[in-house]
């Protein structure tokens, strides 16, 4: 089957101007036209929409699960496809039991009970572009 | 502590930087389902953390997300940043390591090797020849 694509344009008003600037700027750097990166940044962000629903589903599976995790300490607990899938002593049984999932998740809670804490950490420089 | 010796086991080249060039490592991360990513890092003692990535290169890893309540956040001039974190093993040098990836909960992120896996290598940066290498120590002094 063959699709036309026809180009269209395209007027958006009241951008943050500073952020579209950035966005302009990013664009030249990356070598692409203006079309091209906002072409680029719709793939992204459609793209990203279901990996975020994952995500959602499989944290929603830990918060349920946390509490029977207690006994577990040490070991990791591996959530995927919105559910608890088990504990396991070691990273490599963790890869096992993710391949053997199906379908393959492209997303997956793996924590390490007792430890995975967060925490505030330093940074000194912090050059990164927000 | 003077007198020691190290022999370079791999060497990478510095890159050019705005105005200085900078010492980088390159490294094999591998996701928790297992598949490979060879990426260069750039060497930054002032990052905390193990690895920052870009938010586009993080999603192979989000595989082995940590939940959450459990990730990190970065004390920094302009303020706190928040990350997603996720777990992987980084091979260097054959050797197997558990670390951390991040990348900015808002913003686009970049990348970096941090304190938490440097401190776990045996590192000589040779400015002059403008070279970073893994290295062995020798001897037991």
């Amino acid at each position: 089957m063959f699709t036309q694509i026809t180009p269209m344009t395209l007027v958006v008003k009241k951008v943050d101007e500073k952020k579209l600037r950035e966005f302009k700027a990013e664009a030249v750097r990356r070598g692409l036209t203006l079309s091209q990166a906002i072409e680029e940044a719709i793939d992204l962000w459609l793209s990203s929409r279901p990996l975020q629903g994952e995500a959602d589903a499989d944290n929603a599976a830990y918060v349920r699960e946390r509490r029977r995790l207690e006994a577990y300490r040490g070991m990791y607990a591996v959530f995927a496809h919105g559910r608890f899938i088990g504990v396991y002593s070691t990273l490599e049984e963790v890869t096992a039991a993710l391949r053997a999932l199906s379908p393959r998740p492209r997303h997956a809670v793996v924590v390490k009970v007792g430890e995975d804490e967060g925490g505030e950490l330093e940074w000194w420089g912090g050059s990164m572009r927000l | 502590m003077v007198g020691r010796l190290y022999e370079a086991v791999s060497c990478y080249e510095y890159r050019r930087g705005a105005l200085h060039e900078y010492p980088v490592l390159r490294v094999r991360l591998l996701n928790l389902v297992g598949e490979e990513l060879d990426i260069e890092l750039p060497v930054d003692t002032g990052f905390e953390g193990s690895i920052l990535l870009d938010r586009e290169t993080y999603e192979f890893f989000m595989v082995g997300e940590l939940p959450r309540s459990a990730w990190r956040t970065y004390r920094t001039l302009v303020g706190p940043i928040p990350m997603r974190t996720a777990r992987a093993v980084a091979i260097i040098e054959g050797e197997k390591l558990e670390v951390f990836i991040e990348t900015p909960l808002y913003g686009g992120g970049k990348r970096l090797m941090g304190r938490e896996l440097l401190n776990r290598l045996v590192l000589v940066l040779d400015g002059p020849t403008r070279l970073s290498c893994v290295a062995r120590r020798q001897g037991s002094a």
